[in-house]
């Protein structure tokens, strides 16, 4: 059984929402995949409604909505260990989740996508109890929350503001690593395009740490466009490494967010959760 | 020419999967599946069934097991090569080397003492160096 969770999200125009959920609840009958569906309200939330498919023994979750809605479900899902596919129709043209799991920004190719049920099994990275799909941000400086601007320039600005900071981390348990940086991410799964490492594999059990070091304004600037998204292996002398287990051990208080929002602060653990989720992904996925 | 040729079968990989960039410094056992470069510090071991290359600034103070290895910094401790293992101009070893092929370029510095497995019947090639 099919269970659609509908979330037209904060600042969506309801008429817009609804002239869209007709078209996909018609697009869903069309491809012979077309099950229950529940809308997000401020009382019927993400939560409550995963919970709902689990006690309905639903066998494939599908969450239309943005990045956010998709993590709230499968946090839940992997809390309450559950067996169910999760598939993913994104109403955010820039979703990028839906880039990193090859989902069209369309509705129409979306459905299509889901129709074709090519599952994967993903590995989930794990913060205090809390799972992601993406990534964590280390200290202030997160990449997510920066708007580029015109060519970059807020971006660059942004940049030369910042102060660096000494990351310590301790990885596998088995080496320490020290070093002053400009901003930092561990990473489960991301989009790799125009990238020069392929980074974010999330079935290779590893998550993948990616530090930028200390630059001068004149590579701040003539990197913007990278550090704007967070390709910070394009820049010379970023570091790049690989760990299950990653403990963050300082700054004290240093904070760890996830798509903008601040889930704990150092010292904490970031790990490869022990549980996968099974997720419908398309042809052009990124792994 | 000959040693141009030996040099170009160290091919750096466009890719290698660990980066130790030079502002970093590690204490411990760093242990990859994947190529690993290093331009920083790394006081411990460094162990990869894969390359290893060594940045004219990185210092390392450890023992180290790799399938191939550039050496172009500092380094101090055991080396136990697989294959092939190159010292580059700027490359300091200081230690006890173990490989199947060694190549020291003009301009580098080897203190210790070089084991080389010989191909099968023939006896194995002790040899010790002061730079």
């Amino acid at each position: 059984m099919y269970f659609y969770i509908f979330d037209p999200g904060k600042d969506r125009e309801v008429k817009n929402f609804e002239r869209i959920q007709g078209r996909l609840l018609n697009l869903l009958a069309e491809h012979h995949i077309e099950g229950e569906t529940y809308r997000v309200t401020s009382i019927r939330t993400v939560e409550l409604l995963v919970e709902q498919a689990i006690g309905l023994e639903a066998k494939t979750i599908i969450v239309v909505g943005g990045d956010g809605t998709l993590n709230r479900a499968i946090n839940i899902l992997v809390r309450r260990n559950a067996d169910i596919t999760v598939g993913f129709i994104s109403l955010d043209p820039e979703s990028r989740l839906g880039q990193i799991f090859g989902i069209p920004p369309d509705v129409e190719q979306s459905v299509r996508t889901l129709a074709g049920r090519l599952v994967a099994q993903l590995d989930i990275g794990e913060i205090n109890e809390h799972y992601f799909l993406s990534k964590v941000e280390l200290g202030e400086n997160q990449i997510s929350q920066i708007e580029p601007g015109f060519f970059g320039l807020a971006t660059a600005r942004k940049f030369m503001s910042h102060q660096p900071f000494v990351l310590n981390l301790r990885l596998e348990d088995s080496y320490n690593v020290s070093c002053e940086v400009l901003a930092a991410q561990i990473i489960n799964c991301r989009n790799n395009e125009g990238c020069k490492m392929k980074l974010g594999n999330p079935t290779d059990r590893l998550l993948d740490i990616l530090l930028l070091n200390k630059l001068s304004s004149t590579k701040i600037f003539s990197h913007r466009r990278d550090l704007s998204v967070g390709r910070f292996d394009n820049l010379p002398g970023a570091t790049v490494m690989h760990a299950k287990h990653i403990e963050v051990l300082g700054p004290r208080r240093l904070p760890l967010a996830i798509e903008g929002q601040v889930y704990t602060k150092a010292p904490a653990v970031v790990k490869v959760a022990k549980q996968k989720i099974k997720m419908i992904v398309g042809k052009g996925r990124q792994f | 020419m000959a040693f141009m040729a030996k040099r170009d079968e160290y091919v750096e990989s466009s890719a290698p999967e660990t980066v130790v960039g030079a502002s970093v410094k590690i204490e411990g056992d760093l242990v990859s599946d994947g190529d690993i470069r290093v331009e920083g510090a790394v006081v411990g071991k460094i162990k990869t069934s894969k390359n290893l290359f060594t940045g004219p600034e990185s210092q390392i103070e450890a023992n180290i097991e790799a399938g191939t290895a550039v050496i172009a910094g500092l380094v101090k401790g055991e080396i136990k090569v697989k294959d092939n293992l190159l010292i580059q101009e700027t490359g300091k070893v200081s230690g006890t080397i173990s490989c199947s092929r060694l190549s020291i370029a003009e301009g580098a510095r080897f203190s210790g003492s070089c084991t080389m497995a010989m191909p099968e019947g023939a006896e194995t090639v002790q040899a010790e160096s002061e730079e």
